[in-house]
């Protein structure tokens, strides 16, 4: 059930206290989230990820958390998101920053809120939080090209794709089971109020 | 003078075809060699694949796809000239392309074995369907296939047919609470909704778990309780057959009396290894088997080696309904109409079948939405709401065998300096008749279910039933093989493939492809 291991790019007891060491170790975590995706030794500087601090990735996981109205999000998931995300754009980390601030100022703390507020009606801020909704949504960021070998997709995570939250009472993620041979033949509990 | 061989029967390919032929020779005591282009992956692996894909729609993705070995996804590997992108999601591994398949088993009917008597279009088969009858029921065996043998599977609402001299090995699968409610608002309307036989099993069998609901036969099944030919690989191995992965033939060597005396093969490294044998049995996929009989100049007198390729190319439907069916639960279909599957009608326009879909749909839902710019508190609701009423509708038409549509080698070359593929396609007017037909019914599902129409214009579609292209006939002159699979101009050639099939119908071919296949090896046995 469990996603593929990656380096743990948030906090934790095993971190070294030095700040300065501390941000080269998590882009070093950030790479190797990436790595098997990308051969970098090949890739353009401007290409390469941000560099990403702690604090920047403590602003993405809240904000994650804000716009999916979620209390808790893993970490790590958010942290491969960013990268993701952050690829070929060296100014990511700078755009979430402006979203996070246009969502306070716009009094958006409750994505109830988000609809027809200042955020969701400038074209550039509204497309950032979608293309973020999306990676925890769906679980990996691009677009998918069918009948092809390779598109632009980046594999974020599947079992904790957030498009399976509303109907897991009901379906699977596939290649899960919920119940043994046959328990389709009769409605689902929830069929009088769904 | 004795000839020894290297076995006596090769058998060229490791899918369900070519592994259900080798099986059945092994079994007889016979030495066969089983060549397989790609390598052996263990269904684990596939999964993982899969889990970790970012391109989970796209079937071919989780498995491998060598410099030696390519799938059809690469556009350099499968080059197009015609109107249509032919791309059908064909796999290089030990048990083929039915490792992502829905593993739909039916019978071709008597009628669709005479299509030209009856209709006036298109070809008939050089055998009938007595003939093919126990060769279906030892492949519906070998599959494990689930099906319910009372309805009328022609579709019109009579008796059980086509006829079984036996019931299908195992029972059906229940029906699903989102066809039972389908069944109650479409029969009223006149529309016969068929329960789809399918090689899931609904109980252990020959080593294979019941299916559970995984929801995943596309692209891999977990559990493996759907058939995938590499069971049969193994059971071949089993039964004394030796397997060679990394073996690519390239070409089939003539010798005196128009016998085929030896296969050559070329490993990942370049080197060259032939074998001789008695017989051989190429059942290397129905794009890839024409292409190496028209490297190797074999088999094609008649000139349609490679010609009247078909598939059963295809539209689709997607609307949200009036109530929550929840598609998603159980396997990813189960069934569906088959009011066009047989009649005068088909003097005029093809067949027409209709599936319903019952794949989870989150991520089509979603990403919908998405696009719609849906976010918030709505995405949820509105995934919960769409994914409950999805009504996702498959619809296939019988192509008729035209020699224009066509697989010839590229002049493009893989690593191993082997041809790759060159496709030319172009529906015809009878499918394009068959459409109009397809439009109204889809006009009246829509009132049916008070839906609103998320997709009713999807172009043209893939279907992935390779038929025709080494064409079966009592002919020499026009055809490749005749009845019994054996090629028309050698007598120890044979051929196992979906690509034999001269009429199409609308229903998936591999179980007829298995029959055949078994039927082959029957014919082989007889003759050693």
């Amino acid at each position: 059930m469990s996603n593929p291991p990656v380096a743990q790019a948030a906090g934790g007891d095993a971190l070294p206290e030095n700040p300065a060491r501390r941000r080269v170790l998590l882009s070093a975590g950030l790479m190797a989230a990436a790595a098997a995706l990308l051969p970098w030794a090949r890739m353009a500087y401007a290409d390469a990820p941000a560099q990403a601090s702690p604090a920047d990735l403590d602003a993405f996981l809240g904000l994650g958390e804000r716009l999916t109205g979620r209390a808790h999000l893993p970490p790590d998931i958010s942290a491969r998101l960013f990268a993701a995300l952050a690829q070929g754009n060296r100014a990511f980390g700078a755009s979430v920053t402006r979203l996070v601030r246009a969502m306070d100022i716009a009094g958006v703390d409750d994505m109830r809120a988000f609809k027809g507020s200042a955020v969701d009606r400038n074209p550039e801020l509204k497309a950032l939080a979608v293309s973020i909704v999306s990676g925890w949504y769906l679980g990996y960021t691009g677009t998918p090209e069918g009948l092809v070998v390779k598109d632009d997709t980046q594999f974020i995570t599947y079992t904790g794709a957030l498009m399976f939250e509303p109907t897991r009472d009901v379906t699977v993620i596939p290649t899960y089971a919920r119940a043994g041979t046959d328990h389709w033949a009769v409605a689902p509990a929830s069929i009088a109020t769904d | 003078m004795t000839t020894s061989y290297d076995a006596d029967v090769v058998v060229i390919g490791s899918g369900a075809l070519g592994s259900n032929a080798a099986y059945e020779l092994a079994k007889q005591g016979r030495s066969v060699i089983l060549l397989e282009a790609g390598s052996r992956i263990p269904r684990w692996k596939i999964l993982e694949n899969f889990r970790t894909s970012s391109r989970k729609a796209n079937f071919n993705d989780p498995y491998p796809n060598e410099p030696w070995a390519h799938t059809s996804y690469d556009p350099e590997y499968l080059e197009n000239t015609g109107s249509f992108n032919f791309r059908p999601g064909m796999l290089k591994l030990v048990g083929g392309t039915t490792w992502h398949w829905a593993a739909a088993c039916w019978r071709y009917l008597p009628n669709d074995m005479k299509l030209k008597t009856l209709y006036g279009v298109g070809r008939d088969w050089p055998i009938d369907y007595d003939t093919l009858e126990p060769y279906y029921q030892r492949a519906e065996e070998a599959l494990g296939v689930a099906g319910n043998g009372d309805e009328d599977q022609s579709g019109q609402g009579g008796k059980a047919w086509p006829p079984r001299s036996q019931p299908y090995p195992l029972p059906p699968d229940a029906t699903t609470y989102m066809n039972q409610q389908l069944v109650k608002r479409l029969a009223p309307e006149g529309f016969h909704y068929i329960h789809e036989p399918n090689g899931r099993v609904t109980r252990p069998y020959d080593g294979r778990p019941a299916c559970c609901g995984n929801n995943n036969c596309m692209p891999v099944c977990p559990i493996g309780a759907m058939y995938s030919g590499d069971m049969h690989a193994t059971h071949a191995e089993n039964a004394g057959a030796k397997l060679i992965t990394e073996a690519t033939a390239y070409k089939l060597e003539k010798g005196a009396g128009n016998k085929i005396v030896a296969v050559h093969y070329r490993k990942p490294d370049g080197s060259d290894v032939r074998l001789t044998a008695r017989y051989f049995v190429v059942a290397a996929h129905g794009l890839e088997t024409p292409k190496l009989l028209l490297m190797s100049d074999v088999a094609n007198s008649s000139d349609q080696v490679g010609r009247n390729l078909m598939d059963h190319t295809g539209i689709g439907l997607l609307m949200i309904g009036d109530e929550p069916l929840w598609p998603g639960r159980g396997a990813v279909q189960q069934g569906g109409i088959f009011n066009w599957r047989d009649g005068d009608f088909r003097k005029q326009h093809s067949a027409v079948k209709h599936s319903m879909s019952n794949a989870v749909p989150n991520r089509t839902i979603t990403e919908r939405l998405l696009k719609q710019g849906v976010i918030g508190p709505e995405l949820d609701e509105g995934i919960r709401h769409d994914a409950a009423r999805w009504i996702d509708v498959g619809t296939v038409f019988e192509m008729l065998p035209s020699p224009t549509n066509r697989v010839t080698p590229s002049d493009k070359k893989d690593a191993l300096g082997i041809p790759m593929l060159r496709v030319n396609y172009d529906v015809d007017d009878y499918v394009k008749a068959g459409k109009e037909v397809a439009k109204k019914d889809y006009a009246r599902f829509a009132k049916i279910f008070n839906a609103q129409i998320v997709e009713d214009e999807s172009g043209w579609q893939n279907r992935d039933h390779i038929m025709g292209s080494v064409i079966m006939g009592s002919d020499p002159k026009d055809s490749v093989v005749n009845g019994d699979c054996r090629t028309h101009d050698h007598d120890n050639l044979f051929l196992a493939t979906t690509g034999v099939i001269p009429a199409s119908g609308v229903i998936n071919p591999t179980l007829t492809g298995v029959a055949l296949s078994i039927r082959i090896a029957d014919t082989i046995n007889k003759e050693i």
